[in-house]
């Protein structure tokens, strides 16, 4: 026998820490994990199971990552195993597929993930990874704006995290979804109450990114309720937390001319200008979109021109099954149309949201 | 035929504020979704 033969179950031991360190989002503890699991599992004893569930966090560390594209090709490796698969395995499949779908904004093959994952949890014995699962499932429901449902996830995942140290950056993230679906609600009242909470974890949590999230979420809740002042400052707070990731930067700047539209701001083509010059670099197709038909709708452009954009905007939320989107911009095209008096038109947009509102409940429901 | 459209308008228009509630008098509202996700640290 070959003495250098690792135990699968020492294995097993790592990889259950290197899931932990993912999910707490403790990236350098990940990457410690993982590259000590990488020297050992050559040497490992013969386990299938074991080797699907690496492979499997595997998958999930790129999804971390953001590596999206190579996450891709690792689930496809673990595909073939699925007969082979636990309950427990079959579990994690189905929830990081519905994370994968969900970061690349395919909302309804998350959804139908999600829902098979649902069928294993009962698999589940540890809490944290509950807590988990309500909590992606809940951030899904509300990318739908199914603020009910998405609520309930929430508090769930709240109950888990609540008393475990540990955990403070999951909490801090529960209480930003609670105050985000409160604001879709237009109850201002329970948002600022997570708000507040979730700025006083944020005193504690050392991270650009919550710090980014914080800010932009806080931009929105003041958006909403028309402080633009108030929302554009926070949205620049946001801008500076995010120079590591030029996605967000793009999102922020999105916000920022959204903004500065409302109140006729003459910085407003600036700041479009280097939205669009930041969009086209990294050819982020979703917010060149956004931006020009934000900048057609509420900006002067002759009405021929309007038309193509309009159209090719909505041609694109259409084919990313960008539903939310897709029903709000016809909301406003529709209003766009009516304040011009052309009813037809706007009877046709308003049309069309209507069927996109109705599908959004019907695949929920 | 043109008090034919106009009803028909007029319904559609009741209906996508029943639907919307006032959102329609509201341009600009938040389409955009907040950061909630615990991922992507790197993408640049």
């Amino acid at each position: 026998m070959n003495q250098n033969i690792i135990r699968s179950s020492d294995i097993a031991h790592l990889l259950n820490t290197w899931y932990s360190a993912i999910r707490k989002n403790h990236l350098p503890e990940a990457k410690k994990v993982k590259s000590k699991i990488e020297q050992m599992i050559v040497d490992m004893e013969e386990d299938q199971s074991l080797l699907i569930y690496h492979s499997l966090l595997e998958f999930r560390h790129k999804l971390l990552l953001g590596q999206y594209e190579n996450a891709k090709t690792v689930l496809s490796e673990v595909q073939p195993f699925k007969e082979d698969m636990t309950d427990l395995l079959m579990y994690y499949f189905n929830f990081f597929s519905g994370i994968y779908a969900r970061s690349v904004k395919d909302y309804e093959t998350a959804l139908s993930y999600y829902k098979k994952a649902e069928e294993f949890v009962s698999n589940i014995s540890d809490e944290m990874e509950l807590a988990e699962f309500h909590y992606e499932v809940g951030s899904m429901y509300y990318q739908m704006k199914q603020n009910l449902i998405s609520i309930r996830h929430a508090k769930t995942a709240l109950m888990i995290y609540q008393d475990k140290d540990d955990y403070l950056k999951n909490r801090a993230y529960c209480k930003l979804l609670l105050a985000l679906n409160y604001v879709d609600m237009q109850n201002f009242p329970e948002a600022r109450n997570y708000f507040d909470q979730a700025e006083q974890d944020s005193l504690k949590i050392t991270d650009l990114r919550f710090q980014y999230a914080i800010h932009y979420n806080l931009g929105l809740f003041f958006s909403e309720q028309s402080e633009i002042e108030e929302a554009i400052h926070h949205f620049l707070v946001a801008l500076k937390f995010c120079h590591f990731n030029k996605r967000f930067q793009v999102k922020t700047l999105f916000t920022i001319v959204r903004e500065k539209h409302k109140i006729a701001a003459v910085d407003t083509e600036e700041w479009f200008v280097k939205g669009r010059r930041l969009a086209t670099e990294i050819n982020d197709k979703e917010y060149l979109v956004k931006l020009d038909l934000i900048h057609h709708l509420f900006g002067r452009a002759n009405i021929g021109e309007v038309e193509v954009v309009f159209e090719k905007g909505l041609a694109y939320f259409e084919e990313q099954k960008l539903w939310v989107d897709l029903e709000e911009y016809l909301v406003w095209i529709g209003d766009y149309y009516f304040n011009l008096q052309h009813y037809e038109k706007s009877t046709h947009y308003y049309r069309k949201a209507i069927e996109i509102k109705r599908k959004i409940i019907g695949e929920v429901i | 035929m043109k008090s034919g459209k106009l009803i028909t308008f007029v319904f559609l228009l009741s209906t996508a504020i029943v639907l919307f509630g006032g959102f329609i008098h509201s341009p600009l509202s938040q389409t955009e979704r907040g950061v909630v996700f615990n991922e992507t640290e790197i993408v640049n």
